[in-house]
């Protein structure tokens, strides 16, 4: 055989050849570690619920109801007054006493709401047992429904009434009249929601669920909050803040690791020197220091259009950047020594180019790792912060701040150790599955780092 | 040796002089001042507060009062025109300054009264740290794969899990509420410190399982603890003087961070406990703006972990022959 | 009555993907003073077996079979405690990797004399003089420093000779020697083959010498063992063996080596193949798949090994010894 034909045939034969790449290998080793393939799906159930937290068929977070806190009840799905309403309260001159009478007033009044607003209402009774002398309209909160914000439900309510209104007499479906007036109208908001995605979520709520919604399950609070939703809703800000400082922490940690370990010589050294003092300073002194300035700042801040919660976690995540600039720092070093990187400005690539196209790929499966890893820490201090009243602040909740009202509500007298199990079920499974993940992760890109691949 | 410690010294310093200054800065900029959170105060008051903490002062001067060495009050030095009964004040003179908050007392006074609380229950927080957490390893690690293990293994993730107030709550529903064992809150006697210590101590005797775990792991399967197996050495010589003194380096190395991060978790046990230690009073000087006391503290901790590490990197390369102290960290 | 006797030694490994028989049934004999050489690539179970022996075998690797006589003892089933006993006095290894073997964090007094202590209950002034004289022995002088010394301190000839000198301590009947010398340069590991040599002769040691480089065992080996796949294929004192090996891997192995006497051959003849997988060997004899002399009984039956007529201290495990035998090597 010729040279050629051999090498053609080598060439075919090395191309026929489908190599695993490193990121193929690494997600199989990952998906074959148990533990971090629970966690990871752990986690998406989590992020899932809390993002789509106002759809879950959940008790108010925020509406309070008289009473003591009460332990957990495992009550299913069902009819536990839905405190998301706006109610129409009517009066009759006479207490109504017919069975047939009733039905046939509360159809007309349903089906007038339904005129007036689109919305399907449930009609509750006022009144002694057999005498009826009030009906109360329940619709499902609107925004557009609410007297609160203005709301023109009642006049036009009135207006529909009036029109079929005779002599002071309401015209029954079916016959008969009544009289009949409208005394009040009034809302609930148990849900807060203010965006148009929360909004809409609330909306197919009430299409799948109706007025249907857990019970106690975790138990309530001692405002009668329900304790359930409360986590759910607050998971929101706890995982909001947690992904926004870990972001901040990232960009801020890679851009300057990445530089650091890329220019070298006497600007790394610097550079890390500058990191090795900071390392030494307690953080979380250092961020509720920060925060007390921002609480006096706050008016200077505003102006810039920075709120209380984007400061709060832009210093969250300007405190935990140190590892991740450590350790980027260590990896980029590395990979500058490598040959690819000498055959990259051998060719003329400029240090931008190399950095951008050859380094960063590299530090992806890094990057990830300590992202996750960042992620409990920010959230611990986000946790630490707000039990200590730094952090967030009614009427916001969070899961820290469920902690401290649980630890604040305990006492000889009431041991309420359902507020404790609540917030630590919540926050020690996610962190735990966040630890487990980043661990499983770090095994999976490198088998050879961690403790488990130095002992084989 | 020498020249190692007094570069390490020297950059720590600048450090704090530039922390201080910027925070500084930023303390007096504040619009409205540090009194302007409480309930409104009568002009004539407050025009005292302002005299008495200086606040009518230039800000240079300010801030030369505040970093010392010399005190540029009425009482201070004599070149400077006071009448010399206090000639020195200052962070250089290791003043740190009268608290805005409890006005008859200097923060020195605040430490001095709290630190020594929140020292003990630090030290013995490490204690239970390196009690349960060093035999846990190395059992652990010893019988690898047994139901100990596993146990060992699953309590450590948890511990390093759980936040400590989270920890602390539920044990005190169990310990204290139910079966009304300990003390919830207070300070008076060993009873009161059982539960704080192990509260905060518990994490990190957590992650000192862990690493001893681990690092046990690596050495037990090592040559040269096979090397010492196969001089014929009984196993527990074997563990200990071979297995034990090379994997105890990271562990020393954690000693650092460790104590930061329970000097960190004070604040939240010392509030839950209520223990009149320096951890609560920051918390509080926080939310009162006492800032005098806030930097006082902030600082006096920072000196604190700076000083451990350092010492623990001198342990470290004590421990270590292969190491040269400039290559120590 | 020979010192040391292994009979059928068979040493497993249970895997995620399977058994591994690292080492499938390894017999020999040694007497006093002898040097027996175990030759093979890396994965033919040499060190495995050695380690094996000594009770150090690493978790999750046991012993399955097999009975190894000292001492009017077997080895291989005593209890942990008499087997200590005897490790460190009576049998001794020196691994392959000096650095690694050696504790980083204690000097070599320490780890020189603690079995001493340890063994023979001297007091610490007796140890440090038996441990100074032990390297003055092997050759590191002064004493005095070295045994102030780090192991890191150390080049990699001295480490070894140190690691030789701990071994021989407390006069040991029997050495084990895995690799001593492959993580050494050329000229070095010349120094250290000759030392071992040497206090082989004046204490009568007997030497179990575990290698792949057969360059090595011309004038150091006086018997040796070929390993192929966990078993032994060949065996026999070194200079017959080497004159005219009875097998065709044997055979394979020594004609890959260059030769400084004689024409350069080029290519240099290679075995070719590779050798099997722990987990996938062949049927049959293990080398069939790579041997140019395989028949078809070669890959039904597994040949035992067997006395060579003619040649009574020489085995083989191959069905066509007779052939080889016959042949006209060079």
């Amino acid at each position: 055989m010729s040279a050629d034909a051999r090498l053609t045939g080598w060439l075919a034969a090395a191309r026929a050849v489908r190599g695993a790449g490193p990121w193929r290998a690494a997600l199989r080793r990952l998906v074959a570690d148990r533990a971090a393939l629970a966690a990871a799906l752990f986690l998406l159930c989590v992020a899932t619920g809390s993002l789509a937290a106002p759809f879950l068929p959940l008790a108010s977070p925020q509406v309070m109801q008289l009473g003591e806190p009460r332990p957990p009840r495992l009550v299913p799905l069902g009819d536990h007054g839905w405190a998301h309403r706006v109610t129409l309260e009517f009066e009759l001159e006479e207490a109504l006493r017919s069975r047939e009478m009733l039905a046939r007033t509360e159809q007309t009044l349903v089906a007038l709401a339904r005129r007036a607003c689109g919305a399907q209402a449930r009609v509750f009774r006022r009144g002694q047992r057999e005498e009826t002398h009030g009906l109360a309209l329940v619709l499902p909160y609107r925004r557009d429904l609410d007297p609160a914000r203005g709301s023109e439900l009642a006049a036009r309510l009135a207006q529909h009434l009036a029109a079929e209104t005779v002599d002071g007499k309401l015209h029954l479906r079916g016959g008969g009249d009544v009289a009949v007036r409208l005394v009040g109208a009034s809302a609930t908001d148990g849900y807060g929601t203010t965006s148009r995605f929360d909004a809409w979520l609330l909306a197919r709520r009430q299409a799948c669920f109706g007025f249907w919604q857990l019970g106690p399950l975790l138990g309530t609070d001692a405002k009668g909050r329900d304790l359930l939703a409360r986590l759910v809703f607050g998971s929101r800000i706890s995982l909001a803040v947690a992904l926004a400082g870990a972001f901040v922490s990232l960009f801020v940690g890679v851009v300057y690791g990445a530089v650091s370990g890329y220019a070298g010589g006497k600007l790394d050294e610097r550079m890390m020197r500058f990191v090795d003092v900071l390392y030494s300073i307690p953080f979380l002194f250092v961020v509720i220091f920060v925060i007390t300035l921002l609480d006096a700042w706050q008016a200077e801040l505003a102006g810039l259009g920075i709120g209380r919660m984007t400061a709060f976690f832009l210093v969250l995540g300007l405190v935990t950047w140190l590892t991740m600039a450590r350790v980027v720092r260590g990896e980029v070093r590395a990979l500058r020594q490598r040959e690819f990187v000498e055959a990259a400005r051998v060719l003329g690539a400029s240090h931008a180019r190399i950095l951008a196209v050859h380094i960063l790929p590299h530090l992806l499966g890094l990057v990830a790792v300590y992202l996750t890893l960042t992620l409990p820490s920010v959230m611990l201090y986000e946790a630490f912060l707000s039990f200590l009243g730094l952090g967030v602040r009614a009427p916001d909740v969070s899961w820290g701040l469920l902690a401290a009202d649980a630890l604040e509500a305990i006492s000889p007298l009431s041991i309420t150790w359902w507020l404790v199990l609540g917030p630590a079920l919540f926050l020690g499974s996610t962190l735990l599955a966040l630890n487990v993940l980043g661990d499983g992760l770090r095994d999976a890109l490198d088998p050879r780092l961690g403790p488990a691949g130095g002992a084989r | 040796m020498t020249r190692f410690l007094v570069r390490r010294a020297l950059w720590f310093l600048l450090t704090v002089w530039l922390v201080v200054s910027v925070s500084f800065v930023l303390m007096r900029a504040v619009r409205g001042g540090p009194f302007s959170g409480e309930r409104a105060l009568a002009p004539a008051i407050e025009a005292r507060l302002a005299e008495r903490y200086h606040l009518d002062w230039p800000l240079w001067k300010q801030y030369l009062q505040y970093v010392g060495p010399f005190d540029w009050s009425e009482h201070g030095t004599g070149f400077l025109g006071g009448d010399g009964t206090r000639p020195f004040g200052g962070l250089l003179a290791l003043d740190l300054g009268p608290s805005f908050r409890y006005r008859d007392f200097t923060v020195n006074d605040i430490l001095a009264q709290s630190l020594p609380i929140s020292a003990t229950l630090g030290a013995l927080a490490l204690l239970v740290a390196l009690a349960l957490g060093v035999p846990a390893g190395i059992f652990s690690a010893v019988k690898r794969g047994s139901t100990l293990d596993l146990l060992v293994r699953l309590a450590a993730t948890i511990g390093i899990a759980l936040p400590n107030f989270v920890v602390a709550g539920l044990l005190l529903v169990f310990f204290v509420f139910q079966l009304g064992l300990l003390p919830p809150a207070g300070w008076g006697g060993l009873r009161h410190l059982v539960l704080p210590a192990f509260v905060l101590g518990l994490p990190y005797a957590a992650y000192v399982a862990r690493l001893v775990r681990s690092g046990m792991l690596e050495v037990l399967s090592s040559d040269f603890v096979r090397t010492a197996r196969a001089k014929g050495l009984p196993e527990r010589i074997v563990l200990v003087r071979h297995a034990l003194r090379a994997a105890i380096l990271p562990l020393v190395t954690y000693l650092g961070p460790a104590t930061a991060g329970i000097l960190t978790g004070s604040l939240v046990v010392e509030k839950i406990f209520a223990i009149p230690g320096t951890g609560s009073h920051f918390v509080n000087s926080a939310l009162n703006r006492d800032y005098t006391l806030a930097m006082g503290v902030t600082l006096v901790y920072t000196v604190l972990v700076y000083t451990l590490n350092l010492a623990v990197d001198l342990a470290h390369a004590l421990l270590d022959p292969r190491l040269a102290p400039e290559e120590g960290a | 009555m020979s010192l040391f006797a292994v009979h059928d030694l068979a040493v497993e490994f249970p895997t995620a993907a399977g058994v591994v028989r690292a080492v499938d049934g390894l017999s020999f004999t040694l007497e006093a003073g002898e040097t027996l050489a175990l030759v093979g690539e890396s994965g033919s179970g040499k060190s495995q077996s050695v380690l094996a022996l000594l009770g150090l075998l690493a978790a999750p690797g046991r012993v399955v079979a097999g009975r190894a006589f000292f001492e009017e003892k077997n080895l291989l089933r005593l209890p942990e405690r008499e087997l200590a006993a005897l490790r460190g006095r009576r049998l001794a290894v020196v691994f392959q990797d000096p650095l690694a073997a050696l504790h980083p964090l204690l000097t070599l007094e320490r780890q020189l004399t603690e079995h001493l202590c340890w063994h023979r209950r001297d007091t610490r002034a007796a140890a440090r003089a038996a441990a100074a004289a032990a390297l003055a022995e092997v050759g590191l002088e002064p004493p005095e420093r070295f045994l102030a010394a780090y192991p890191h301190e150390l080049s990699g000839g001295q480490r070894q000779r140190a690691l030789i000198a701990m071994a021989l301590l407390l006069e040991p009947a029997v050495l084990f020697a895995d690799e001593p010398t492959t993580a050494l340069d050329v000229r070095v590991q010349a120094q250290v083959l000759t030392l071992l040599k040497e206090l082989q002769r004046r204490r009568g040691t007997a030497l179990v010498f575990v290698t792949h480089d057969l360059g090595l065992l011309p004038g150091f080996a006086d018997r040796v063992q070929v390993l192929y796949a966990g078993r032994t294929v060949e065996e026999g004192p070194v200079e017959a063996v080497l004159a005219r090996p009875l097998h065709p891997y044997t055979r394979g192995l020594f004609a890959s080596l260059p030769r400084l006497d004689g024409p350069l051959a080029f290519p240099l003849p290679s075995i070719p193949g590779a050798p099997p997988p722990p987990l996938a060997r062949p049927s049959g004899c293990a080398f069939h798949p790579r041997c140019a002399l395989a028949r078809a009984e070669c890959r039904t039956r597994v040949p035992e090994l067997e006395e060579v007529r003619g040649a009574p201290r020489r085995r083989s495990a191959c069905f066509a010894w007779p052939e080889l035998l016959a042949e006209v090597t060079h």
